[in-house]
């Protein structure tokens, strides 16, 4: 039977069901500004007698938006490290309008080497086109030493980025075991959903993965291609450690449990994330760009080599004005780093001890190859040679993304294209990803977000509910002192 | 797009945010356009296409070097056309003064003075020299290609001669020879100090084959002769033979038949020279149209940059303005939408 003191009770439940309503809707208005919030609701019910009381917090999320997001995260993280690598590769060889690229650098020789031709027994031209061969020489070493450097950069951020994900696996161990054991609050269970998530999503930025949710809501992460990065307990993530990065072999890969996730062999090969763009980087795009160089370098010291002019010549063919190992290099497969290692031949230097001219009567390799045999000071053919060895086609080795039968310019200038090429569709790739990123993320965060006038409408409804509870208990309160003073008098 | 519930506050100035920042980005970009006239960021502008710009520019730059050797040419081109018009005057000068001083009392005297002082042009005129190279030794441009008259020719001349009659042309005995053994010696014995081997062992150093000029690498254009060329040998054959025999004792009649002999050689000098003056002159046809090559090169090669790396700088400064419209209304949505919140009103 219904008395005045279940209104009462009535009333006493409404004020606390409002304050618990009031209280989440603060929470909600005090994390609108963040991104791993989710709004949290106040499940109601009524307990056996009438009475409603909050029985859970409710959390507004969709797992599906949740894992569209990770993966254009990873996506998207892994596009611009390559983006941003390659802009450093494409300053290598620079607008075509700056005359700093090694195709410039080569025209310049050529140039440098025709005026010559028009004047042989000019010194100063002479010396001019050594300059001009000097400073190719040192282009082509600073280029390789920069690739070298962004390689060793990759590997650094590689390993850092298995550094961070082994710290948020750990993150992620507290957050998930809170989940699992029930820890805590119904509010501070969600806190802990909500902190999993947020873990997830920098997990993301560092390599592609994948969730699954066992029972007791037990989280299993795998990374891209199977790996498994979580499963009760973090698995250690690291890089095979390689020694020295050397040009032309691959550095060490990532190991997840053990198991390479990248490089050619790797079993289960994750391609998105930091962490797998930085082995591209490392492995594939920067070797290929010094490769090219090798074989820049490789072509210019063919083109310069000397034959031995003796009638039969019997000497093998020697290096010329451009020094590399000592023999002449294949340009099919040339030796990783050849372009670091490429130099003017001292015999051309008169700081050195030699001379200038050696590039008008040959004789590098030594007296069989001296091509003036007459001396003649206006000897113009052998200068005119080197000039147009530049523009002969030689054969040069595909692997490397440019190459074919084509002369060491036309290869040179290949290059640039090549990697402007690799720069253009990365960048339109990354537009792609990065949209594809704002899209999921503005998705999640419609389910996820915190409307603040919503919030506030809704704390005016709770005002409303809170005095009327306030004034049933006042009213009550007069009817038990009228019945009081009635029974008193 | 779902819209479930509720629309977060956050992603209320998401959109302004993000139309701000791109049209930031975007006109940065069209600034620099409109300014430079080329895209803002090539690479990314050609991709692939930047091998080809680079390309062409390697060419433009090659055409400059190739005028720039085109017109050095021509300058020494015209060196050697002057010096060959000198040597050209000089034998008209001296055939006057053989002509008029073979006839008169002394005239020998004259003419082998003369002689002597047209030797000493002849070696200063094939001296001429271009960018410290002499031009009319050929590929041996450090030495000089005529060798000093006084110092073997003439002693090979008069040993010539000795060697034939046995005396000296100083010596008195030379008054005895007539004009037919005088005329055989000058065809044969004497000519014969002017063939390919004697020639360059006393008079020349120059070699045959003379500098050749490749406008870019094209084809090889010979721009000047040598010293080794006929008429160089056959004006020092007429200036040497009057000097030695005119400065001698020989009789009248015998000088007559030797000036003869020097008249015939100079108009083979004559015409030797115009030869070589038109073929240096077909040449030079040659180098100017080539240079003209060039420029025409040189203007396809920078529209073909120009097509390539260019933008539309009127287009771009549309650009600019539609963007800054665009920041515009993106400043005052944002400015209002921050203005507006439910707060406000409770």
């Amino acid at each position: 039977m219904a008395t005045l003191s279940s209104a009462l009770n009535y009333a006493l439940a409404g004020l606390s069901v409002s304050a618990a309503q009031s209280a989440l809707t603060a929470r909600n208005v005090s994390s609108a500004g963040d991104e791993n919030y989710t709004r949290k609701t106040a499940e109601i019910r009524t307990l056996p007698g009438g009475a409603p009381a909050v029985a859970g917090i409710g959390r507004s999320t969709d797992r599906q938006l949740l894992d569209k997001l990770l993966q254009s995260t990873s996506d998207s993280a892994g596009k611009e490290v390559v983006l941003d690598a390659l802009g450093r590769m494409a300053a290598l060889s620079a607008d075509p309008a700056d005359d700093q690229s090694v195709a410039a650098a080569i025209g310049k020789l050529q140039q440098a080497l025709r005026t010559h031709e028009a004047n042989p027994a000019n010194l100063a031209l002479a010396q001019g086109a050594v300059t001009a061969a000097d400073a190719l020489a040192r282009k082509l070493n600073d280029a390789s030493a920069a690739l070298q450097a962004l390689r060793s950069e990759a590997d650094a951020g590689l390993a850092g980025s298995a550094e961070r994900i082994n710290t948020l696996l750990a993150q992620f161990k507290v957050a998930n075991d809170a989940i699992v054991r029930g820890q805590g609050t119904a509010g501070e269970l969600a806190e802990s959903l909500d902190r999993r998530d947020a873990i997830l999503k920098h997990l993301s930025e560092e390599i592609g993965i994948r969730t699954t949710v066992r029972a007791n809501n037990d989280m299993v992460i795998h990374a891209e291609g199977g790996a498994v990065l979580f499963e009760g307990s973090a698995r250690s993530v690291g890089v095979a450690s390689q020694g020295t990065l050397a040009p032309g072999e691959d550095g060490g890969a990532l190991l997840i449990d053990g198991v390479a996730v990248t490089g050619s062999n790797a079993p289960m090969p994750a391609s998105s994330g930091r962490a797998a763009a930085y082995a591209t980087l490392r492995d594939r795009l920067a070797p290929q760009m010094s490769r090219q160089f090798d074989m820049i370098a490789a072509g210019l010291i063919r083109a310069f080599s000397e034959r031995d002019q003796g009638a039969p010549p019997t000497l093998p063919d020697a290096e010329g004005l451009f020094l590399g190992t000592g023999t002449i290099p294949s340009t099919t497969a040339p030796q990783a780093g050849l372009a670091g290692r490429i130099r003017l031949n001292p015999l051309a230097e008169a700081t050195a001890g030699g001379t200038p001219m050696r590039l008008r009567d040959g004789g590098f390799g030594g007296p069989s190859f001296i091509y003036n045999r007459a001396g003649l000071s206006g000897f113009q053919t052998r200068i005119a040679a080197l000039g147009d060895a530049l523009d002969q086609a030689q054969g040069f080795g595909e692997a490397a993304g440019i190459g074919g039968t084509v002369s060491v310019k036309a290869l040179s200038t290949q290059s640039s294209a090549w990697v402007e090429g690799q720069r253009q569709a990365a960048r339109s790739a990354l537009d792609v990803a990065a949209a594809n990123q704002t899209r999921a993320s503005d998705s999640l965060l419609q389910v996820t977000g915190v409307n603040i006038d919503q919030e506030m409408a809704k704390l005016l409804d709770l005002e409303k509910s809170y005095q009327a509870s306030s004034k049933v208990l006042a009213i009550v309160d007069a009817m038990l002192s009228t019945l009081m003073e009635a029974v008193r008098s | 797009m779902t819209i479930v519930g509720t629309f977060p506050s956050q992603l209320f100035l998401a959109a302004p945010r993000r139309a701000i920042d791109e049209s930031q980005r975007q006109l940065a970009e069209a600034q620099v356009e409109a300014t430079t006239g080329r895209h803002a960021d090539m690479g990314i502008a050609l991709g692939a296409r930047t091998g080809s710009a680079v390309g062409l520019r390697l060419d433009l730059a090659a055409t400059a070097q190739a005028k720039e050797t085109a017109e050095q040419a021509g300058v020494r081109a015209s060196a050697a056309q002057a010096a060959l018009s000198s040597l050209n005057g000089l034998a008209e000068q001296f055939r006057a003064t053989l002509s008029g001083a073979r006839s008169a009392e002394n005239g020998r005297i004259l003419a082998a003075n003369a002689a002597r002082s047209a030797l000493g042009a002849l070696r200063d005129q094939l001296s001429a020299s271009y960018d410290g190279q002499y031009i009319f030794s050929g590929l041996a441009g450090d030495r000089a290609p005529l060798a000093d008259y006084g110092e073997g020719p003439r002693t090979a001349v008069i040993a010539a001669f000795s060697a034939r009659f046995g005396f000296a042309p100083d010596d008195p005995a030379a008054a005895a020879l007539d004009a037919a053994q005088l005329t055989d010696f000058a065809e044969t014995e004497f000519a014969a100090l002017f063939e390919d081997s004697s020639w360059r062992q006393t008079w020349s150093s120059a070699v045959d084959t003379s500098p050749q000029v490749r406008v870019g690498g094209g084809q090889p254009l010979g721009l000047s002769t040598t010293a080794n060329a006929p008429f160089a040998r056959s004006l020092a054959q007429a200036f040497s033979l009057i000097e030695t025999l005119g400065s001698g004792k020989i009789g009248a009649a015998a000088f007559q038949a030797a000036a003869q002999t020097a008249l015939a050689r100079l108009g083979q000098a004559q015409s030797s020279i115009s030869a070589e003056q038109a073929r240096i002159g077909i040449a030079q046809n040659s180098l100017s149209s080539a240079a003209a090559a060039l420029d025409d090169r040189k203007a396809k090669l920078e529209t073909a940059i120009g097509a390539l790396e260019g933008v539309d700088p009127y287009e771009a400064a549309t650009r600019v303005n539609t963007l800054m419209a665009q920041l515009q209304s993106s400043y005052a949505l944002t400015g209002r939408i921050s203005r507006m919140s439910l707060l406000d009103y409770i």
